[in-house]
Protein backbone atom coordinates (compact mmCIF):
# COMPACT_ATOMS: atom_id res chain seq x y z
CA UNK A 1 0.00 0.00 0.00
CA UNK A 2 3.27 2.35 0.66
CA UNK A 3 4.39 1.51 -2.54
CA UNK A 4 0.60 2.68 -4.41
CA UNK A 5 0.10 5.91 -2.41
CA UNK A 6 3.82 7.00 -3.18
CA UNK A 7 2.89 6.02 -6.63
CA UNK A 8 -0.34 8.14 -6.58
CA UNK A 9 1.42 10.74 -4.55
CA UNK A 10 4.25 11.35 -7.59
CA UNK A 11 1.11 11.00 -10.02
CA UNK A 12 -0.20 13.81 -8.69
CA UNK A 13 2.25 16.03 -8.16
CA UNK A 14 3.23 15.31 -12.11
CA UNK A 15 -0.44 16.48 -12.75
CA UNK A 16 0.25 20.13 -10.84
CA UNK A 17 3.59 20.61 -12.53
CA UNK A 18 3.61 24.69 -11.72
CA UNK A 19 3.30 23.90 -7.89
CA UNK A 20 5.50 20.77 -7.87
CA UNK A 21 8.42 23.08 -9.91
CA UNK A 22 8.21 25.76 -7.51
CA UNK A 23 7.95 23.12 -4.42
CA UNK A 24 11.09 21.74 -6.06
CA UNK A 25 12.95 25.18 -6.37
CA UNK A 26 11.95 26.16 -3.30
CA UNK A 27 13.59 22.79 -1.30
CA UNK A 28 16.70 22.71 -4.06
CA UNK A 29 17.17 26.60 -2.92
CA UNK A 30 16.77 25.79 0.67
CA UNK A 31 19.74 23.18 0.33
CA UNK A 32 21.61 25.02 -2.00
CA UNK A 33 21.50 27.89 0.31
CA UNK A 34 22.72 25.33 3.39
CA UNK A 35 25.37 23.45 1.32
CA UNK A 36 27.26 26.69 0.17
CA UNK A 37 26.82 28.48 3.32
CA UNK A 38 27.38 26.50 6.57
CA UNK A 39 28.18 23.30 4.26
CA UNK A 40 31.31 25.18 2.87
CA UNK A 41 31.78 25.97 6.48
CA UNK A 42 31.74 22.11 7.57
CA UNK A 43 33.78 21.16 4.54
CA UNK A 44 36.56 23.67 6.31
CA UNK A 45 35.49 22.69 9.72
CA UNK A 46 36.13 18.54 8.42
CA UNK A 47 39.47 19.34 6.85
CA UNK A 48 40.65 21.59 9.83
CA UNK A 49 39.36 19.00 12.54
CA UNK A 50 40.85 16.06 10.19
CA UNK A 51 43.97 18.39 9.93
CA UNK A 52 44.23 18.71 13.72
CA UNK A 53 43.45 15.11 14.14
CA UNK A 54 46.29 13.50 11.97
CA UNK A 55 48.43 11.28 14.45
CA UNK A 56 50.99 14.36 15.31
CA UNK A 57 48.33 15.69 17.36
CA UNK A 58 47.50 12.65 18.84
CA UNK A 59 50.53 11.38 19.76
CA UNK A 60 52.59 11.59 23.46
CA UNK A 61 56.31 11.46 23.30
CA UNK A 62 57.85 9.96 26.20
CA UNK A 63 61.46 10.30 26.62
CA UNK A 64 63.61 8.53 29.50
CA UNK A 65 67.05 8.94 30.50
CA UNK A 66 69.04 5.54 31.11
CA UNK A 67 68.44 6.12 34.76
CA UNK A 68 64.94 6.56 34.75
CA UNK A 69 64.87 2.94 34.01
CA UNK A 70 61.83 2.44 31.37
CA UNK A 71 61.41 -0.74 29.57
CA UNK A 72 59.35 -2.62 27.10
CA UNK A 73 57.27 -4.11 30.21
CA UNK A 74 55.34 -0.31 30.09
CA UNK A 75 53.79 -1.92 26.15
CA UNK A 76 52.02 -4.60 27.85
CA UNK A 77 50.30 -1.68 30.50
CA UNK A 78 49.26 0.14 27.93
CA UNK A 79 47.50 -2.45 25.87
CA UNK A 80 44.72 -2.44 28.27
CA UNK A 81 44.14 1.53 27.98
CA UNK A 82 40.62 2.23 25.96
CA UNK A 83 41.66 5.46 24.64
CA UNK A 84 45.36 4.07 22.90
CA UNK A 85 45.48 3.42 19.48
CA UNK A 86 49.18 2.46 19.15
CA UNK A 87 51.94 2.14 21.30
CA UNK A 88 55.65 2.04 20.19
CA UNK A 89 58.91 2.02 22.06
CA UNK A 90 62.53 2.20 20.84
CA UNK A 91 65.87 1.62 22.61
CA UNK A 92 68.21 4.19 22.91
CA UNK A 93 70.02 4.84 19.82
CA UNK A 94 73.38 3.66 18.37
CA UNK A 95 75.86 5.26 16.26
CA UNK A 96 75.64 3.18 12.79
CA UNK A 97 78.00 3.44 9.47
CA UNK A 98 77.67 1.62 6.39
CA UNK A 99 79.80 -1.40 6.56
CA UNK A 100 81.54 -0.93 3.51
CA UNK A 101 82.53 2.72 3.91
CA UNK A 102 84.30 2.47 6.96
CA UNK A 103 84.01 6.26 8.81
CA UNK A 104 81.55 7.05 7.02
CA UNK A 105 78.76 9.36 8.39
CA UNK A 106 76.75 7.75 11.51
CA UNK A 107 72.93 7.04 11.49
CA UNK A 108 71.29 6.19 14.57
CA UNK A 109 70.36 2.79 15.04
CA UNK A 110 67.22 1.90 17.13
CA UNK A 111 65.67 -1.19 18.38
CA UNK A 112 61.80 -1.14 18.12
CA UNK A 113 59.20 -2.83 19.59
CA UNK A 114 56.00 -2.49 18.14
CA UNK A 115 56.85 -0.57 15.09
CA UNK A 116 54.49 -1.34 12.12
CA UNK A 117 57.32 -1.38 9.76
CA UNK A 118 54.85 -2.66 6.79
CA UNK A 119 57.08 -5.99 5.70
CA UNK A 120 58.34 -8.85 7.19
CA UNK A 121 61.68 -8.49 8.55
CA UNK A 122 64.03 -11.35 9.93
CA UNK A 123 65.46 -11.16 13.05
CA UNK A 124 68.71 -9.23 12.96
CA UNK A 125 67.31 -7.27 9.93
CA UNK A 126 67.19 -3.57 9.55
CA UNK A 127 65.16 -1.29 7.23
CA UNK A 128 66.30 2.42 6.62
CA UNK A 129 64.35 5.37 5.90
CA UNK A 130 65.03 7.34 2.61
CA UNK A 131 67.15 9.88 4.66
CA UNK A 132 69.48 7.35 6.23
CA UNK A 133 70.04 5.16 3.42
CA UNK A 134 71.56 8.57 1.61
CA UNK A 135 73.48 9.47 4.59
CA UNK A 136 74.87 5.67 4.62
CA UNK A 137 75.65 6.02 0.86
CA UNK A 138 73.21 3.04 0.21
CA UNK A 139 70.84 3.84 -3.27
CA UNK A 140 68.84 0.95 -2.05
CA UNK A 141 67.71 -0.71 0.88
CA UNK A 142 70.58 -3.72 0.35
CA UNK A 143 73.81 -3.79 2.36
CA UNK A 144 75.37 -3.52 5.49
CA UNK A 145 75.65 -1.69 8.67
CA UNK A 146 77.87 -2.11 11.71
CA UNK A 147 77.53 0.02 14.98
CA UNK A 148 80.61 1.61 16.94
CA UNK A 149 80.35 -1.11 19.50
CA UNK A 150 80.48 -3.72 16.49
CA UNK A 151 77.60 -5.31 16.00
CA UNK A 152 76.44 -5.83 12.43
CA UNK A 153 73.13 -6.26 10.60
CA UNK A 154 72.09 -6.39 7.27
CA UNK A 155 69.37 -3.46 5.72
CA UNK A 156 66.75 -5.45 4.26
CA UNK A 157 64.20 -2.53 3.24
CA UNK A 158 63.35 0.80 3.81
CA UNK A 159 60.40 2.46 4.96
CA UNK A 160 58.56 5.84 5.07
CA UNK A 161 59.02 7.48 8.78
CA UNK A 162 55.63 8.42 10.19
CA UNK A 163 54.61 12.32 10.53
CA UNK A 164 54.98 11.69 14.39
CA UNK A 165 58.29 9.95 14.49
CA UNK A 166 59.88 12.68 12.67
CA UNK A 167 62.30 13.58 15.40
CA UNK A 168 63.94 10.40 15.28
CA UNK A 169 65.35 10.64 11.29
CA UNK A 170 67.59 9.85 10.10
CA UNK A 171 67.37 6.77 11.55
CA UNK A 172 67.26 2.73 11.07
CA UNK A 173 65.09 0.79 13.09
CA UNK A 174 65.79 -2.66 14.32
CA UNK A 175 61.92 -4.37 14.71
CA UNK A 176 61.64 -6.37 17.29
CA UNK A 177 58.33 -8.00 18.34
CA UNK A 178 58.02 -7.37 22.19
CA UNK A 179 55.72 -10.33 22.53
CA UNK A 180 59.00 -12.65 21.98
CA UNK A 181 61.61 -10.99 24.25
CA UNK A 182 62.98 -13.02 27.17
CA UNK A 183 63.50 -10.14 29.26
CA UNK A 184 62.38 -6.28 29.13
CA UNK A 185 64.55 -4.15 27.42
CA UNK A 186 65.91 -0.67 28.02
CA UNK A 187 63.61 1.96 26.74
CA UNK A 188 64.75 5.46 26.07
CA UNK A 189 61.69 6.67 23.89
CA UNK A 190 58.38 5.53 24.00
CA UNK A 191 55.76 6.95 21.22
CA UNK A 192 52.15 6.65 21.92
CA UNK A 193 49.22 7.54 20.14
CA UNK A 194 45.52 8.41 21.20
CA UNK A 195 42.04 7.46 19.58
CA UNK A 196 40.83 10.81 19.65
CA UNK A 197 42.80 14.24 20.50
CA UNK A 198 40.29 14.97 22.68
CA UNK A 199 41.73 12.14 24.98
CA UNK A 200 45.32 13.41 25.21
CA UNK A 201 45.08 15.39 28.72
CA UNK A 202 43.69 12.64 30.67
CA UNK A 203 45.85 9.42 28.60
CA UNK A 204 49.27 11.51 29.77
CA UNK A 205 47.64 11.07 33.30
CA UNK A 206 47.05 7.36 32.55
CA UNK A 207 50.65 6.87 30.49
CA UNK A 208 52.68 8.68 34.20
CA UNK A 209 50.71 6.00 36.49
CA UNK A 210 52.00 3.23 34.04
CA UNK A 211 55.44 3.92 33.23
CA UNK A 212 56.61 1.77 36.18
CA UNK A 213 60.24 3.51 36.49
CA UNK A 214 63.08 3.89 38.78
CA UNK A 215 63.21 7.94 38.56
CA UNK A 216 60.66 9.88 37.18
CA UNK A 217 63.27 13.08 37.23
CA UNK A 218 64.63 11.13 34.12
CA UNK A 219 61.48 11.35 32.26
CA UNK A 220 60.04 14.05 29.91
CA UNK A 221 56.70 13.65 28.20
CA UNK A 222 55.85 15.79 25.03
CA UNK A 223 52.15 16.26 23.97
CA UNK A 224 50.21 18.33 21.91
CA UNK A 225 47.65 19.33 23.94
CA UNK A 226 47.17 22.86 22.87
CA UNK A 227 46.45 21.52 19.73
CA UNK A 228 44.12 19.46 20.70
CA UNK A 229 42.46 21.93 22.95
CA UNK A 230 42.32 24.26 20.03
CA UNK A 231 40.59 21.49 18.33
CA UNK A 232 38.35 21.45 20.87
CA UNK A 233 37.36 25.14 20.37
CA UNK A 234 37.57 24.75 16.79
CA UNK A 235 35.18 21.72 16.28
CA UNK A 236 32.65 23.32 18.82
CA UNK A 237 32.50 27.01 17.30
CA UNK A 238 32.30 26.31 13.83
CA UNK A 239 29.52 23.77 15.14
CA UNK A 240 27.34 26.30 16.66
CA UNK A 241 27.25 28.64 14.07
CA UNK A 242 26.58 26.26 11.36
CA UNK A 243 23.64 24.73 13.69
CA UNK A 244 22.49 28.14 14.18
CA UNK A 245 22.26 29.41 10.39
CA UNK A 246 21.03 26.01 9.11
CA UNK A 247 18.30 26.33 11.71
CA UNK A 248 17.37 29.83 10.25
CA UNK A 249 17.57 28.83 6.78
CA UNK A 250 15.05 25.23 7.24
CA UNK A 251 12.47 27.53 9.00
CA UNK A 252 12.49 29.99 6.32
CA UNK A 253 12.09 26.79 3.86
CA UNK A 254 8.78 25.51 6.28
CA UNK A 255 7.31 28.39 6.01
CA UNK A 256 7.62 28.65 2.07
CA UNK A 257 6.33 24.97 1.48
CA UNK A 258 3.73 25.29 4.11
CA UNK A 259 2.36 28.12 2.18
CA UNK A 260 2.95 26.71 -1.09
CA UNK A 261 0.84 23.15 0.15
CA UNK A 262 -1.59 25.20 1.65
CA UNK A 263 -2.37 27.02 -1.51
CA UNK A 264 -2.00 23.22 -2.92
CA UNK A 265 -4.69 21.83 -1.28
CA UNK A 266 -6.81 25.05 -1.77
CA UNK A 267 -6.85 25.12 -5.10
CA UNK A 268 -7.65 21.16 -5.26
CA UNK A 269 -9.92 20.73 -2.53
CA UNK A 270 -12.51 19.32 -4.69
CA UNK A 271 -10.59 16.58 -5.98
CA UNK A 272 -9.73 15.52 -2.26
CA UNK A 273 -13.56 15.71 -2.16
CA UNK A 274 -14.06 13.36 -5.05
CA UNK A 275 -11.38 11.02 -3.12
CA UNK A 276 -12.92 11.19 0.24
CA UNK A 277 -16.43 10.39 -1.52
CA UNK A 278 -14.94 7.58 -3.69
CA UNK A 279 -13.69 5.47 -0.39
CA UNK A 280 -10.47 7.21 0.90
CA UNK A 281 -10.07 7.77 4.37
CA UNK A 282 -9.08 10.84 6.04
CA UNK A 283 -5.96 9.23 7.07
CA UNK A 284 -4.96 8.22 3.22
CA UNK A 285 -5.98 11.91 2.26
CA UNK A 286 -3.47 12.72 4.75
CA UNK A 287 -1.07 9.77 3.31
CA UNK A 288 -1.13 11.48 0.20
CA UNK A 289 -0.27 15.07 0.76
CA UNK A 290 2.43 14.14 3.29
CA UNK A 291 3.69 11.75 0.31
CA UNK A 292 3.66 14.55 -2.29
CA UNK A 293 5.23 16.67 -0.46
CA UNK A 294 7.83 14.15 0.60
CA UNK A 295 8.40 13.17 -2.85
CA UNK A 296 9.01 16.70 -4.21
CA UNK A 297 11.09 17.73 -1.37
CA UNK A 298 13.26 14.56 -2.15
CA UNK A 299 13.66 15.63 -5.65
CA UNK A 300 14.67 19.16 -4.73
CA UNK A 301 16.93 17.99 -2.14
CA UNK A 302 19.49 15.86 -4.67
CA UNK A 303 19.09 18.19 -7.19
CA UNK A 304 20.08 21.13 -4.78
CA UNK A 305 22.45 18.51 -3.27
CA UNK A 306 24.39 17.64 -7.20
CA UNK A 307 24.20 21.75 -7.62
CA UNK A 308 26.03 22.48 -4.52
CA UNK A 309 28.52 20.11 -5.33
CA UNK A 310 29.04 20.86 -8.57
CA UNK A 311 29.23 25.29 -7.34
CA UNK A 312 31.84 24.18 -4.61
CA UNK A 313 34.04 21.87 -6.48
CA UNK A 314 33.89 24.46 -9.69
CA UNK A 315 34.94 27.36 -6.95
CA UNK A 316 37.60 24.60 -5.10
CA UNK A 317 35.95 25.31 -2.20
CA UNK A 318 35.69 22.97 1.03
CA UNK A 319 33.04 20.12 0.30
CA UNK A 320 31.24 18.53 2.86
CA UNK A 321 31.59 14.74 3.46
CA UNK A 322 29.02 12.90 1.80
CA UNK A 323 27.21 12.35 5.38
CA UNK A 324 26.57 15.81 5.39
CA UNK A 325 25.19 16.01 1.63
CA UNK A 326 22.66 13.16 3.04
CA UNK A 327 21.77 14.75 6.31
CA UNK A 328 21.04 18.05 4.23
CA UNK A 329 18.61 15.81 1.89
CA UNK A 330 16.92 13.96 4.74
CA UNK A 331 16.65 17.38 6.95
CA UNK A 332 15.09 18.45 3.48
CA UNK A 333 12.48 15.79 3.36
CA UNK A 334 11.82 16.04 6.73
CA UNK A 335 11.34 19.69 7.27
CA UNK A 336 8.90 19.91 4.09
CA UNK A 337 6.71 16.87 5.51
CA UNK A 338 6.70 18.59 9.07
CA UNK A 339 5.63 21.75 6.92
CA UNK A 340 2.92 19.78 5.25
CA UNK A 341 1.09 18.31 8.48
CA UNK A 342 -1.11 21.09 8.39
CA UNK A 343 -2.21 21.30 4.92
CA UNK A 344 -3.00 17.73 4.76
CA UNK A 345 -4.61 17.89 7.79
CA UNK A 346 -7.06 20.56 6.15
CA UNK A 347 -7.37 18.42 2.77
CA UNK A 348 -8.32 15.78 5.08
CA UNK A 349 -11.38 17.25 6.70
CA UNK A 350 -12.73 18.51 3.37
CA UNK A 351 -16.54 17.28 3.40
CA UNK A 352 -17.24 15.21 0.13
CA UNK A 353 -21.13 17.06 0.07
CA UNK A 354 -19.85 20.45 0.45
CA UNK A 355 -16.60 20.02 -2.49
CA UNK A 356 -18.97 18.11 -5.05
CA UNK A 357 -21.67 19.86 -4.83
CA UNK A 358 -22.71 22.23 -8.27
CA UNK A 359 -24.42 25.18 -7.21
CA UNK B 1 -35.89 -8.52 -1.80
CA UNK B 2 -32.96 -8.01 0.26
CA UNK B 3 -32.65 -4.46 1.74
CA UNK B 4 -29.56 -3.39 1.18
CA UNK B 5 -29.91 0.40 2.38
CA UNK B 6 -32.30 1.96 4.97
CA UNK B 7 -32.61 4.79 6.95
CA UNK B 8 -34.62 5.44 9.55
CA UNK B 9 -35.56 8.64 11.89
CA UNK B 10 -33.10 10.93 9.82
CA UNK B 11 -32.86 14.43 11.02
CA UNK B 12 -30.68 16.86 9.63
CA UNK B 13 -30.21 20.75 9.66
CA UNK B 14 -27.41 23.08 8.75
CA UNK B 15 -25.85 25.26 11.47
CA UNK B 16 -27.70 28.02 11.50
CA UNK B 17 -30.45 26.93 9.35
CA UNK B 18 -33.74 25.36 9.07
CA UNK B 19 -34.41 21.65 9.57
CA UNK B 20 -33.57 20.18 6.04
CA UNK B 21 -35.04 16.86 7.04
CA UNK B 22 -37.04 15.77 9.86
CA UNK B 23 -37.47 11.68 10.37
CA UNK B 24 -37.00 10.39 6.93
CA UNK B 25 -37.85 6.58 6.97
CA UNK B 26 -36.68 5.02 3.71
CA UNK B 27 -35.28 1.61 2.79
CA UNK B 28 -33.63 0.90 -0.78
CA UNK B 29 -33.87 -2.78 -1.81
CA UNK B 30 -31.81 -4.84 -4.28
CA UNK B 31 -33.00 -4.29 -8.02
CA UNK B 32 -34.84 -1.08 -7.46
CA UNK B 33 -34.10 1.89 -8.51
CA UNK B 34 -35.92 5.01 -6.61
CA UNK B 35 -35.29 8.51 -7.43
CA UNK B 36 -35.38 11.33 -5.01
CA UNK B 37 -36.99 14.52 -6.26
CA UNK B 38 -38.90 17.85 -4.97
CA UNK B 39 -37.95 21.64 -5.25
CA UNK B 40 -34.52 22.75 -4.56
CA UNK B 41 -33.86 23.15 -1.16
CA UNK B 42 -35.81 19.99 0.00
CA UNK B 43 -32.99 18.23 1.05
CA UNK B 44 -32.53 15.63 -1.81
CA UNK B 45 -28.89 16.12 -2.14
CA UNK B 46 -28.45 16.18 1.30
CA UNK B 47 -30.20 12.97 2.06
CA UNK B 48 -27.82 11.65 -0.89
CA UNK B 49 -25.10 12.55 0.89
CA UNK B 50 -26.10 10.90 3.82
CA UNK B 51 -26.83 7.35 2.13
CA UNK B 52 -23.74 7.90 0.95
CA UNK B 53 -22.35 7.92 4.42
CA UNK B 54 -20.51 11.48 3.55
CA UNK B 55 -22.65 13.14 5.62
CA UNK B 56 -23.65 12.55 9.08
CA UNK B 57 -27.05 13.41 10.33
CA UNK B 58 -28.04 15.20 13.58
CA UNK B 59 -30.13 11.96 14.37
CA UNK B 60 -31.24 8.56 12.95
CA UNK B 61 -29.75 5.68 11.80
CA UNK B 62 -28.32 4.57 8.45
CA UNK B 63 -27.84 0.85 7.51
CA UNK B 64 -26.27 -0.84 4.76
CA UNK B 65 -26.76 -4.33 4.54
CA UNK B 66 -28.19 -4.10 8.41
CA UNK B 67 -25.39 -2.55 10.02
CA UNK B 68 -25.95 1.48 11.30
CA UNK B 69 -23.08 3.30 10.09
CA UNK B 70 -24.23 6.72 9.96
CA UNK B 71 -21.93 7.58 13.34
CA UNK B 72 -19.41 4.84 12.43
CA UNK B 73 -15.61 5.93 12.14
CA UNK B 74 -14.06 7.53 9.25
CA UNK B 75 -12.11 4.77 8.54
CA UNK B 76 -15.20 2.65 8.88
CA UNK B 77 -17.41 4.52 6.40
CA UNK B 78 -14.58 5.12 4.50
CA UNK B 79 -13.54 1.89 3.50
CA UNK B 80 -18.03 0.90 2.80
CA UNK B 81 -17.78 3.35 0.59
CA UNK B 82 -15.07 2.30 -1.10
CA UNK B 83 -16.59 -1.37 -1.25
CA UNK B 84 -20.22 -1.16 -1.12
CA UNK B 85 -20.56 2.15 -3.31
CA UNK B 86 -20.51 3.93 -6.52
CA UNK B 87 -21.13 7.81 -6.59
CA UNK B 88 -22.28 9.75 -9.92
CA UNK B 89 -22.12 13.18 -9.51
CA UNK B 90 -23.97 15.92 -11.56
CA UNK B 91 -20.64 17.36 -13.25
CA UNK B 92 -18.76 13.91 -13.11
CA UNK B 93 -16.46 15.22 -11.22
CA UNK B 94 -13.31 13.85 -12.68
CA UNK B 95 -9.44 14.28 -12.07
CA UNK B 96 -8.84 17.06 -14.56
CA UNK B 97 -5.12 16.26 -14.59
CA UNK B 98 -5.12 12.62 -15.23
CA UNK B 99 -6.32 10.52 -18.31
CA UNK B 100 -9.39 9.05 -18.52
CA UNK B 101 -8.36 5.65 -17.82
CA UNK B 102 -6.82 6.64 -14.60
CA UNK B 103 -9.85 8.26 -13.53
CA UNK B 104 -11.59 5.23 -14.40
CA UNK B 105 -9.36 2.86 -11.97
CA UNK B 106 -9.39 5.57 -9.12
CA UNK B 107 -11.13 3.86 -6.43
CA UNK B 108 -8.94 0.52 -6.73
CA UNK B 109 -6.63 2.35 -4.78
CA UNK B 110 -9.28 3.26 -1.76
CA UNK B 111 -10.35 -0.48 -1.88
CA UNK B 112 -6.32 -1.55 -1.73
CA UNK B 113 -6.81 -3.08 -5.67
CA UNK B 114 -4.21 -4.11 -8.04
CA UNK B 115 -4.82 -1.13 -10.82
CA UNK B 116 -3.74 -3.28 -13.43
CA UNK B 117 -6.07 -6.56 -11.80
CA UNK B 118 -9.02 -4.03 -13.29
CA UNK B 119 -7.98 -2.49 -16.17
CA UNK B 120 -9.19 -4.83 -18.18
CA UNK B 121 -12.78 -4.48 -16.89
CA UNK B 122 -11.80 -0.55 -16.87
CA UNK B 123 -11.39 -0.63 -20.83
CA UNK B 124 -14.47 -3.19 -21.09
CA UNK B 125 -16.20 -0.51 -19.31
CA UNK B 126 -15.37 2.23 -21.40
CA UNK B 127 -16.28 0.15 -24.22
CA UNK B 128 -19.44 -0.34 -23.47
CA UNK B 129 -19.87 3.42 -22.64
CA UNK B 130 -18.19 4.32 -26.32
CA UNK B 131 -15.88 6.31 -24.78
CA UNK B 132 -13.11 3.54 -25.13
CA UNK B 133 -11.38 5.63 -27.80
CA UNK B 134 -10.11 8.56 -25.72
CA UNK B 135 -8.92 6.39 -22.50
CA UNK B 136 -5.17 8.33 -22.77
CA UNK B 137 -6.96 11.70 -22.82
CA UNK B 138 -7.58 14.24 -20.14
CA UNK B 139 -11.19 14.89 -19.14
CA UNK B 140 -10.39 18.57 -20.58
CA UNK B 141 -10.43 17.31 -23.99
CA UNK B 142 -13.83 15.39 -24.25
CA UNK B 143 -16.78 16.62 -23.96
CA UNK B 144 -19.37 16.58 -21.08
CA UNK B 145 -21.48 13.82 -22.56
CA UNK B 146 -18.25 11.83 -22.48
CA UNK B 147 -16.90 12.78 -19.04
CA UNK B 148 -20.29 11.53 -17.74
CA UNK B 149 -20.25 8.21 -18.71
CA UNK B 150 -16.73 7.96 -17.90
CA UNK B 151 -18.20 8.92 -14.02
CA UNK B 152 -20.40 5.91 -14.49
CA UNK B 153 -17.94 3.75 -15.71
CA UNK B 154 -15.41 4.64 -12.25
CA UNK B 155 -19.30 4.27 -10.39
CA UNK B 156 -19.38 0.56 -12.01
CA UNK B 157 -15.76 -0.30 -11.76
CA UNK B 158 -15.93 -2.45 -8.17
CA UNK B 159 -19.38 -3.47 -9.34
CA UNK B 160 -21.07 -1.75 -5.99
CA UNK B 161 -24.11 -2.98 -4.18
CA UNK B 162 -25.31 0.71 -3.64
CA UNK B 163 -25.43 3.30 -6.40
CA UNK B 164 -25.94 6.76 -5.84
CA UNK B 165 -26.28 9.89 -8.33
CA UNK B 166 -27.22 13.49 -7.59
CA UNK B 167 -28.28 15.07 -11.04
CA UNK B 168 -26.11 12.66 -12.93
CA UNK B 169 -28.45 14.21 -16.38
CA UNK B 170 -28.10 17.81 -15.50
CA UNK B 171 -26.23 18.90 -18.16
CA UNK B 172 -26.28 16.23 -20.72
CA UNK B 173 -27.96 15.77 -23.92
CA UNK B 174 -31.02 13.17 -24.53
CA UNK B 175 -28.56 10.66 -25.98
CA UNK B 176 -26.30 10.68 -22.95
CA UNK B 177 -28.76 11.08 -20.37
CA UNK B 178 -30.32 7.78 -21.64
CA UNK B 179 -26.91 6.11 -21.70
CA UNK B 180 -26.49 6.86 -18.20
CA UNK B 181 -29.94 5.81 -17.27
CA UNK B 182 -29.68 2.62 -18.71
CA UNK B 183 -26.42 1.84 -17.12
CA UNK B 184 -28.27 2.59 -13.78
CA UNK B 185 -31.10 0.23 -14.64
CA UNK B 186 -28.94 -2.30 -15.86
CA UNK B 187 -26.81 -1.67 -12.44
CA UNK B 188 -30.50 -2.60 -10.37
CA UNK B 189 -31.34 -5.60 -12.36
CA UNK B 190 -28.24 -7.21 -11.21
CA UNK B 191 -28.80 -6.88 -8.34
CA UNK B 192 -27.67 -3.43 -6.80
CA UNK B 193 -29.95 -0.44 -5.20
CA UNK B 194 -29.71 2.57 -7.13
CA UNK B 195 -31.12 5.88 -5.68
CA UNK B 196 -30.79 9.22 -7.88
CA UNK B 197 -31.77 12.83 -6.68
CA UNK B 198 -32.93 14.49 -10.48
CA UNK B 199 -35.28 17.23 -10.66
CA UNK B 200 -35.59 15.43 -14.87
CA UNK B 201 -39.04 13.70 -15.73
CA UNK B 202 -37.82 11.70 -17.93
CA UNK B 203 -35.01 9.97 -15.11
CA UNK B 204 -37.77 10.17 -12.84
CA UNK B 205 -40.28 7.92 -15.51
CA UNK B 206 -37.59 5.41 -15.69
CA UNK B 207 -37.67 4.91 -12.28
CA UNK B 208 -39.52 1.98 -10.14
CA UNK B 209 -40.41 4.59 -7.37
CA UNK B 210 -39.65 8.09 -6.21
CA UNK B 211 -39.43 9.25 -2.92
CA UNK B 212 -40.57 12.80 -2.46
CA UNK B 213 -39.00 15.00 -0.37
Amino acid sequence: MFGRVLREAAAAAKGQPVVSILTILMVAGMCIAVLMTQGRAVGTQQAVVGTLDDAGTRTIVVRASAEAGLDTSVLERLQGVSSVADATAFGPAVDATNTNVPGGTRVALRDSYGFDTGQHVLPGGVVASDEALELLGMQHPAGSITTHEGREAAVVGSIDVPEELGFLEPVLVAPADPGTLEEPMMVSTLVVTATDAQHITSLQEVIVSVLGVVDPEGITIDTSAQLAELRTIVDGQLSGEAQTITAAIFALAAVLVAAVTTALVMMRRRDYGRRRALGASQRLILALVLAQSAVLAGIGGILGAIGSFITLTAMNSPVPGPGYFAAVIVLSVTVSVLASVFPAFWAARREPARELRVP
Amino acid sequence: MTTLLEVEGIDFSYRRGNSILRDVRESFPAGEVVALTGPSGRGKSTLLYILGLLMVPNAGNVRVLGEDLAKASDVKRAKSRAHMYGFVFQDAALDLTRTVLDNVLESTLYRGERRRDLENRARELLDQFEVSVRIHHKPGEISGGQAQRIAVCRALLGNPRILLADEPTGNLDAVSSRIVIDAMRHQADHGSAVVIATHDPSVMAACDRRVEL
